[in-house]
């Protein structure tokens, strides 16, 4: 075994054991938001697989978390609870009495959303630029308007209450290193390499042999059910699934985690996914209104979080094009670097130059 | 007969970039495309290599048509190249440049490639393969030192040699260089042209040339199409284009 791999594992068992016991001492708010940034951190890298290793520009990642999302929500209602939910209609009953273990319908969920993604990228990724961006938004908006009317399947607008809720953190945080580990897997082969060539230059990647429809599809489809599996844990957070959970605005959440961790960075993705969530919870005074010395102040109404990260975002594109880190990774010398850097400072200012 | 290029045409609008334009290259030779700036060089690669689908005509690599197929088809068939303006994949190191190159060969499939588990899966195997292979490459061509250097950090002779390199990894039969003295003073030409003789002899090219460093291309060219406008003007051996009065007008009259 390398040195690498020994650090890895031992950091991925470092994780497993804090998320263990933080499950344990943290009170259910906290936990929900650490569980959230796993969560976000998963489709954040399955957005950035596509529009950061492989250079493609893709806005459909809230149509295939909804299709993960929907797989655990309608199969792990325990049956007898159904009826309750599907009032205004029954569940289809070819499928009312199945019910799945919350592992077999994440999976299936992935499946799902990986197979929509086949489908549609056969027309869609022929496309470039901005154009993938709003044929791949509007897919993802259709997914939402056909849940909408499927209503015994889906129970359409009403959506689904009473998912068994998730809070395990080990559970999530087990889920989120797999996913990461497959990626940095997937990224770290030869595949993973054409998908960068892809991202560097299409006419010289398919100059040196490779095909570009099949690596583009390959990435977008393992995007897919990376998303569809990050949806699905989503929705099992939530204990509730319903169309307006995905809205386009969510991919927007993803759009703004790959641009700050960095465009081709999965480190970076997980940094940023902990930042902007977070920051999501903290900032959300900016959306309650504010009394300051008796008055109110008026811009502080919901979507003005909205609005500051909308200016983090055009900040972020403006001056710091390559985010927290570029294409780089966190890696152990780049952390001894940067602490050899500071002291460097330290001891600069101490010479009183 | 390596390749043959029967009466390419190559219409853009109502530009006529390549007017019916044939060549051969034979095994294991090196034949030059020459002319003037616009002349329609570059276009007969892009033609060759699947890049652009010709108006009419046809291309022919050791004996199969692959006229208009896709240019990763064409690459694994055995026809590599380079770029007239250095295109390399600018966020990759040298290494990783070259090892790219490599991954049209792979057999292995992405699931392999993920769960690669020695023993279970073809992957590991494959991938030592292709270090070793990489490493062996960029040890032959000098650039071994380079080998984790970002690759547009180079000097710009080592960027057109790292682009052949490149080239060279994916194991053609037929080489097509486009412009590689370009910016290079005669010293380097000269070096050039020993360089290229001697990878066609160490793995067993046939070369097809576009060059305007007429040394070189005399130096080096078994045969030579000279192009202006698109028409092909004079083919022939260096010395008999060397005297040719169409060719010599066609650079005078364009003010090269
Ligand atoms: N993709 C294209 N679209 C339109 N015109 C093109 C295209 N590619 C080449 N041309 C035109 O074809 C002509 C020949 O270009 P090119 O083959 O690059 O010449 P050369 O390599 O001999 O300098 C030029 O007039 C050029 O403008
Ligand atoms: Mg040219």
């Amino acid at each position: 075994m390398s040195k690498k791999t020994a650090f890895s594992i031992a950091a991925i068992g470092a994780i497993l054991l804090l998320a263990l016991v933080l499950n344990s001492v943290l009170d259910s708010y906290s936990k929900r938001v650490l569980n959230l940034c796993a969560i976000y951190a998963i489709i954040a890298l399955s957005l950035n697989l596509v529009n950061g290793f492989t250079g493609m520009f893709s806005l459909g990642q809230a149509g295939f978390m909804a299709i993960g999302a929907y797989a655990v929500a309608i199969f792990t209602v325990p049956v007898e609870l159904r009826a309750q939910g599907f009032y205004l209609e029954p569940m289809h009953p070819a499928i009312a009495n199945i019910e799945l273990p919350l592992i077999v319908a994440l999976l299936l969920g992935g499946v799902l959303a990986g197979a929509f993604a086949f489908v549609i990228g056969f027309p869609v990724l022929r496309l470039r630029g901005d154009y993938l961006a709003i044929a791949t938004l509007g897919f993802s908006e259709i997914i939402r308007i056909i849940f909408t009317n499927t209503q015994s399947i889906t129970n359409g607008a009403l959506g689904i209450k009473n998912v068994p809720s998730l809070s395990n953190m080990f559970f999530i945080y087990l889920a989120a290193i797999i996913v990461f580990v497959l990626m940095r897997l997937l990224l770290s082969s030869s595949f993973g390499r054409a998908f960068k060539a892809i991202r560097e230059d299409e006419i010289v990647a398919e100059a040196m042999g490779i095909n570009l429809f099949k690596h583009k599809i390959a990435s977008f489809v393992i995007s897919a059910f990376f998303a569809g599996i990050g949806g699905g844990l989503y929705g099992a957070l939530l204990g509730t699934v319903d169309p307006k959970n995905f809205m386009f605005t969510l991919t927007y959440n993803f759009v703004l985690i790959i641009v700050l961790g960095g465009l081709g960075s999965m480190s970076g993705t997980v940094i940023a996914s902990f930042i902007i969530t977070i920051g999501m919870e903290w900032l959300r005074f900016f959306d309650d209104t504010l009394i300051l010395f008796g008055t109110e102040i008026p811009i502080f109404r919901p979507g003005l979080r909205m609005v500051v990260f909308s200016i983090l975002l055009m900040v972020i594109v403006l001056f710091f094009q390559k985010g927290l880190m570029g294409q780089k990774e966190l890696s152990v010398d780049m952390v001894k670097g940067l602490v050899s850097r500071v002291k460097g400072l330290g001891k600069k200012r101490g010479d009183g130059k | 007969m390596m390749l043959e290029a029967k009466s390419l045409t190559m219409r853009f609008g109502g530009v006529t970039a390549v007017d019916s334009l044939s060549l051969e290259v034979p095994q294991g030779e090196i034949i030059a495309l020459i002319g003037p700036n616009g002349a329609g060089k570059t276009t007969v690669f892009n033609m060759i290599t699947g890049a652009y689908a010709p108006t009419s005509g046809k291309v022919i690599f050791q004996g199969s048509d692959i006229t208009a197929k896709n240019p990763s088809f064409i690459a694994k068939q055995g026809i590599g190249r380079t770029f007239q303006n250095i295109r390399l994949f600018k966020g990759l190191s040298v290494f990783e440049n070259v090892i790219t190159a490599k991954h049209l060969h792979l057999k292995s499939n992405l699931f392999q490639a993920i769960f690669r588990i020695k023993g279970l899966s073809s992957y590991p195997e494959e991938e030592k393969r292709m270090i070793d292979e990489t490493n062996d490459l960029l040890e032959k061509l000098g650039l071994i030192d380079l080998k984790d250097a970002v690759s547009t950090s180079l000097p710009y002779g080592k960027q057109r040699r790292l682009e052949i390199a490149r080239a060279l990894a994916t194991d053609p039969k037929l080489l097509l260089l486009d412009e590689p003295a370009a910016g290079m003073n005669p010293q380097e030409t000269i070096e050039l042209a020993r360089f290229i003789e001697r990878i066609r002899d160490e793995f067993k090219l046939s070369v097809l040339l576009i060059e305007h460093h007429m040394d070189l291309v005399m130096d080096i060219s078994k045969t030579i199409y000279v192009m202006d406008f698109g028409l092909n003007i004079a083919t022939g051996t260096p010395s008999e284009i060397q005297g040719n009065k169409k060719v010599i007008e066609a650079y005078l009259g364009s003010g090269d």
